[in-house]
């Protein structure tokens, strides 16, 4: 009785404002385990097993700035020269034999062996609107779970369950859902003490649809770094000053 | 030669000076084989020791890559062998170039790619660099000699290029002089491109393209540039000694002429939609007034006829006219055989392997060519193969071209 009581309050609770804006800044504050800063530089490794043997390994720079703009330059030798851009809902591809940007789709995006949407997305606030779904525990750490729904167009997923530790929101775990309302991939995240801070220094993707595939994304080095703002304009990535960055 | 072992030397210079110093050094190595269906026997086929069938080949091609501080050097040293032939080699920068600032304001000088517009199958903006879209594999495209003056806001870029500087008319269209200017801008509605370019050749020519994304799986293209001027390389013996004529329809030299043409139109319209699974569909339609028309077909094929008939009759030797039907070929080396393109393409794209299905349609003669891909990637090698089959109504150009099949395999290792 008490249960359901309460199952009530919280759903009652996600319906006022001021709920919601509590709800905002824990999201806020579990990206803050995956960005130090607005704008950075991250240096990332992704490693994709299949039958749980390491296929092949791979290598990003990723550059953000507010107003959800990503960069991502492809630095492994199998695929150097490549570069995708978000900007907003929109992204862009440019393929080293053409030399040209290419505007893709959300769903052309989600695409490759390791999702660009996976790299470069480093942030939920911008992006969902969180509701609570339950208190429960994640291996035994208090836990809350959060139902997280697209706010914008042109999100990697359109639904996210997601794990927060209750003592200081950061991001355990979380089902991730593509528009058709399949689940796609579960990730776990990692967090660890690093210059000084806790921070999510990996994140293992679990495929859902192909059950064999597991990437983990190792975030090797983070770096607050605002680039300047042509780096993001769509005709720029043809411009090699950007591998120089 | 001389240029070869040049450039060989620079290359190692170019190799020993990244090593010694900071930049970013890659290299890739592609092996392939191909080989292609040869009809001798076709309305443009003429034996071997006329014009020998292109044999089935090896290549080896050792790209590298060299970046640092703007300064981009890629280059190619090639090796072919095809059955019969020596071998040949080729040592070639596809980029040279330095991206830098100057004054406040982002130049470009060198040997750049320079592709521009949209389309798959054909890009009626790609003004400057010209691409061959109907290659059944390319290599690293070999840039365009050019400097260039460009300026980017948050949204809209502008770039003025002045290629090939002081090269004048040459006989490649992507090889001559000209100014060209671009603009862009990735506005909410989509991508905008706007061309204008100036060369000797061509004219001015004037072009505008669309790129839209509708919801998270569409998106849709159009293109269109009209062109002041054109030429067309034509056989004057279709011009005067068609099948009226009384005077046998030989040319002791090629007969294939530069024709000029005076106002011209290309345009492409096309989508693309991707499903969750990696499956995407791409079709495309355009149009290209310079291409040959219907009628300029028609009269080649009966010339060839002609020409072909002096050859049961006795009345020409045969080294004649099989020379002149050797050159008649040289109309299936356009980009579009017609002026009317169709192209549907389906393609996968998730894992490690990739495969692609598209047949191009020439409605105006019911001509096709189907093409069979696949690639196969892993860490840091890729293996791809491809089947290219030529077909359709049996006047089509496409049908009469002199060989039904084309393939290749290759591998390609990055390091």
């Amino acid at each position: 009785m008490f249960k359901h009581l309460l199952i009530a309050l919280v759903f009652l609770a996600n319906l006022t404002p001021a709920f919601a804006a509590d709800m905002q800044a824990l999201l806020k504050a579990a990206d803050r385990f995956r960005l130090s800063a607005d704008a950075v530089q991250v240096n990332t490794r992704i490693l994709l097993y299949k039958h749980d043997k390491l296929d092949k390994e791979r290598e990003y720079a990723v550059f953000t700035k507010p107003g959800r703009r990503s960069l991502v330059l492809f630095r492994h030798a199998s695929e150097r020269g490549q570069k995708m851009l978000m900007l907003d809902d929109k992204f862009w591809i440019v393929m080293p034999k053409s030399r040209r940007p290419i505007r893709v789709t959300a769903m052309q995006k989600l695409l490759g062996e390791a999702s660009a949407g996976d790299i470069a997305t480093m942030t939920w606030a911008e992006d969902y609107r969180a509701r609570l779904v339950e208190e429960t525990t994640v291996d035994e750490t208090p836990a809350l779970k959060l139902e997280l729904t697209a706010s914008r167009k042109g999100v990697t997923y359109q639904r996210i369950e997601l794990w927060l530790a209750r003592g200081d929101s950061r991001p355990l775990k979380a089902n991730l859902y593509v528009s058709s309302g399949k689940l796609a991939k579960r990730a776990i995240f990692d967090v660890a003490l690093r210059d000084g801070r806790k921070q999510v220094v990996s994140t293992t993707l679990f495929d859902a649809i192909h059950l064999q595939r597991k990437t983990v994304i190792e975030y090797q080095r983070i770096t607050p770094r605002s680039i300047d703002d042509k780096y993001f304009n769509p005709m720029y990535l043809v411009r090699n000053t950007l591998d120089d960055l | 030669m001389v240029a070869g072992k040049g450039l060989a030397i620079a290359l190692a210079a170019i190799a020993l000076n990244a090593t010694a110093q900071a930049g970013d050094l890659s290299a890739r190595l592609r092996l392939s084989v191909d080989n292609g269906h040869a009809d001798s026997g076709g309305l443009y086929g003429v034996p071997d020791a006329v014009l020998p069938a292109p044999a089935a080949g090896s290549e080896q091609n050792l790209e590298i890559d060299w970046r640092h501080q703007g300064v981009n050097a890629t280059a190619t040293l090639r090796n072919r062998a095809a059955r019969g032939d020596q071998p040949e080699q080729e040592a070639f920068f596809n980029e040279l170039y330095v991206d830098t600032r100057v004054g406040g304001q982002d130049i470009s000088l060198g040997r750049k790619i320079t592709s521009w517009g949209v389309g798959f199958g054909f890009r009626p903006l790609d003004v400057v660099q010209q691409e061959n879209r109907r290659a059944l594999y390319t290599n690293t495209l070999r840039g365009v000699d050019q400097a260039r003056l460009e300026w980017f806001g948050m949204t809209a870029a502008v770039s003025l290029v002045w290629s090939n500087p002081g090269k004048g008319r040459e006989n490649a269209p992507e090889r001559e002089e000209s100014l060209a200017l671009k603009v862009f801008d990735s506005g909410e509605r989509g991508d905008l491109h706007a061309v204008a370019r100036y060369s000797d050749r061509s004219g001015a020519q004037l072009g505008l393209g669309l790129s839209q994304v509708v919801g998270e799986s569409l998106e849709w293209h159009a293109s269109a540039l009209w062109q002041e001027k054109f030429s067309q390389r034509v056989n004057r013996l279709t011009l005067t000694g068609d099948a009226s004529s009384s005077s046998p329809p030989l040319s002791a030299e090629n007969p294939f002429i530069e024709q000029p043409g005076h106002g011209a139109l290309k345009a492409l319209a096309g989508a693309s939609w991707t499903h969750a699974s990696g499956w995407g569909l791409l079709g495309e339609v355009w149009y290209d007034e310079t291409a040959y028309t219907n009628a300029q077909w028609q009269a080649l094929n009966r010339l060839t006829r002609r020409q072909r008939a002096l050859l049961a009759s006795g009345q020409a030797p045969a080294s004649a006219a099989f020379g002149n039907i050797a050159w008649n070929r040289q109309a299936f080396l356009a980009n579009n055989l017609r002026q009317w393109n169709a192209l549907l393409r389906v393609s996968r794209q998730n894992g490690a392997f990739e495969p692609a299905l598209e047949i191009l349609y020439t409605p105006e003669d019911r001509g096709w060519v189907a093409t069979a891909s696949g690639v196969y990637k892993l860490d840091r090698q890729r293996i791809e193969a491809g089947l290219r089959y030529f077909g359709g109504d049996s006047d089509s150009s496409w049908a009469l071209l002199p060989g039904q099949w084309q393939a290749f395999i290759s591998w390609e290792g990055a390091f």
